[in-house]
């Protein structure tokens, strides 16, 4: 299927860009990598050794050529805040945000697909636009800001769930779920705002074609004529928000892993910046933009599924 | 034998827009028996789709709404019915085809499927029952290679194929009646033909009425037993075709039938005879029409026609013209332009 192989193919160049840049991050950057890396406290011994072991006095294109090598084996480095290697640390911390940003996902498209779906069915009455001000109200509001405003009202004052914390699934599955459930929330409804919105806009779009009326006019009932006639032609642009904001999604479960305590990759993230860890900064950021590549490659081959004129 | 199957009465649709209402459909009236076909010709714009819309009452509501009339279906109001019930009306009893066939089959379902939820609607059948009913169906509308169009989609089809499936789905619950709106409008001259012959052989087949909707007389005279002609929302004449089609009463008929091109033979050999043209355009009206709506454009328009409503007239037997000058509008078939 030429279709597929193109898009696995346009995916190449795009990770090679990130590579580079997030290479250059650390090597590009104003001063010496080693005193960088070094920190402000150290002798000149131990800058020389640094600089010694990176190599530096290599052309850059070959050091960015070595890297790229040993990336691609799975070697992001070492930290040096915990002098082991960055690909454990994230593997480490995958779980939490793997689980946060599913979570998130779902939600997001729970509330999203019915709530944008009706919204367009009712267009320009008060219930669409209730829905969208909901919708508008959500994307305006920060994570953190929505965050906060959540574990006070279901944690401080309702009781019902924890302030903050992670329990490993391992260590029950009930307890992780209502560790969970918060921080997921918070990520997952300015996200569904986003989606709503494209949701609705999408439905609109396709209630107002030819085949729509055809389908009325054949006697279907409601609920084949919105979800198999009007969400497959709808689709298309929806998983394409779903993709694009997936980078929203990314930046969030930083925010939200900070918020809520969550020692996820987000929170990894953040130490690192904090402690100028810059092998841990630049595996975080790899594997931030593997990831968002990689979605939106399963986006751009969902299409082939929605439309079949995609396939040629 | 002369059973009705459908009759339309006082039929008003307004449409309510940025500028205000519109009366779309104003005082319309129509019959049509079992197993007859009936043409409702016009201009775009006066009121032949809206009125086809709302025997379905597929209008968009609530922008297009029928505000006064009955449209009574043996014998039952369809115009008074929730979405519910018209909802067992739709693919059953009467079925609706649309001019776009490139447009009104829905572009990511397969054709299989797009009958195969039409057969659904009537009773839960086997996979297997309702695969052989599309690929009877298909067979039956004359499309070669069944088994594997039911796997494709429609822009895999052709214009003429994907109206055969059009009229396959609208005809696979068998209805009593088929709304065919500009069937063949969008297709070329050679498979128009092909599908107009399709169409009334079924009808025949199938003991099927039909409402025809098109701006084309060459159509009516192949497929119709009577015609309306419909001018801004209201019948200005209505006869069997043959009548109607020989002797055209109201000026309006007279220059749409002068609007076809025709050759006509002359002394001196074969010769085109001019292609007559009606100055101005359909107007909108606003609410029920005061005047002759046609009067502003009509070249035999007197003070009268600007001030009341012509009524329907019996010109002939089963042949009526909404004319204050019906018997003098003779003159005008020998060129319309007085």
């Amino acid at each position: 299927m030429s279709y597929v192989l193109r898009r696995l193919l346009a995916t190449l160049p795009v990770m090679a860009t990130v590579a580079l840049i997030v290479f250059s991050l650390l090597h590009l950057s104003p001063g010496d990598p080693a005193h960088v890396l070094a920190g402000e406290t150290a002798t000149p011994d131990e800058v020389a050794s640094i600089r010694a072991a990176l190599g530096l006095e290599r052309p850059f294109f070959e050091r960015f050529a070595d890297w790229s090598y040993s990336v691609i084996t799975g070697n992001l480095g070492q930290s040096i805040f915990f002098g082991r290697p960055v690909a454990d640390l994230i593997l480490q911390r995958a779980v939490p945000s793997i689980a946060l940003s599913l979570l998130a996902l779902l939600i997001a498209v729970a509330i999203a697909l019915p709530l944008g779906m009706f919204a367009a069915w009712r267009a320009g009455r008060v219930i669409d636009k209730m829905a969208m001000s909901f919708a508008v109200l959500g994307f305006s509001l920060p994570t953190f800001v929505l965050g906060y405003l959540l574990i006070l009202f279901f944690s401080v004052h309702l009781r019902w769930l924890p302030v903050q914390g992670y329990v490993a699934p391992e260590d029950g599955a009930v307890s992780f779920l209502r560790h969970l459930i918060l921080p997921a929330l918070a990520l997952g409804l300015v996200y569904a705002a986003l989606i709503a919105r494209v949701t609705r806009a999408a439905m609109l779009e396709v209630l107002g074609q030819d085949y729509m009326r055809t389908a009325r006019a054949k006697g279907l009932g409601l609920w084949r004529m919105v979800v198999r006639h009007a969400l497959k032609n709808a689709a298309v642009p929806i998983v394409t928000v779903i993709g694009i904001g997936f980078g929203m999604l990314i930046s969030g479960v930083v925010v939200t892993e900070t918020v809520f305590n969550v020692p996820g990759v987000g929170r990894l993230t953040v130490d690192a910046i904090l402690r100028r860890d810059y092998p841990v900064i630049q595996g975080v950021v790899l594997v931030f933009s593997a990831t968002y590549v990689l979605i939106n490659l399963l986006v751009d081959l969902s299409y082939a599924l929605f439309d079949p004129r995609v396939r040629r | 034998m002369d059973e009705t199957l459908l009759a339309v009465d006082d039929l008003a649709v307004e449409f309510s827009g940025r500028s205000g209402r519109t009366r779309a459909v104003d005082g319309l009236s129509l019959t049509i028996a079992r197993a007859e076909t009936l043409a409702v010709v016009g201009e775009s714009g006066c009121g032949k789709s809206v009125t086809a819309l709302s025997v379905l009452r597929l209008l968009q509501e609530p922008a297009g709404r029928i505000v006064g009339g009955t449209v009574r279906f043996h014998g039952r109001d369809l115009a008074s019915l929730d979405e519910s019930e018209m909802r067992q009306i739709r693919g059953r009893s009467i079925s609706m085809i649309f001019q776009e066939p490139m447009t009104s089959l829905n572009p990511v379902l397969t054709i299989g499927e797009q009958i195969g939820e039409t057969i659904r609607i009537e009773g839960d059948h086997t996979a297997e029952v309702v695969r052989q009913r599309a690929l009877a169906m298909l067979d039956m509308v004359q499309i070669p290679d069944s088994a594997r169009r039911l796997k494709q989609y429609p822009h895999e089809l052709s214009g003429g194929m994907r109206q055969r499936v059009m009229i396959a789905m609208a005809l696979v619950n068998r209805p009593d009646l088929l709304i065919a709106d500009e069937p063949t409008t969008a297709l070329d001259v050679t498979i128009q033909a092909q599908v107009l012959d399709l169409m009334r052989g079924l009808s025949g087949q199938l003991g099927m009425a039909t409402l025809l909707i098109t701006h084309d007389f060459g159509v009516v005279a192949e497929m119709a037993s009577r015609v309306i002609v419909m001018y801004a929302g209201r019948k200005v004449e209505e006869g069997p075709v043959r009548s109607l089609l020989s002797s055209p009463r109201h000026p309006y008929t007279i220059g749409l039938l002068g609007s076809v091109p025709k050759w006509q033979q002359s002394a001196g050999g074969e010769r085109r005879r001019r292609l007559v043209e009606i100055p101005g355009a359909v107007p909108a009206l606003r609410g029920p029409a005061q005047a002759c709506s046609f009067a502003p454009r009509c070249p035999i328009a007197s003070d009268r026609c600007h001030a009341e409503v012509p009524p329907p007239t019996a010109v002939a037997p089963g042949h009526v013209a909404a004319c204050w000058h019906w018997p003098s509008s003779t003159n005008l078939r020998s060129g319309w332009h007085p």
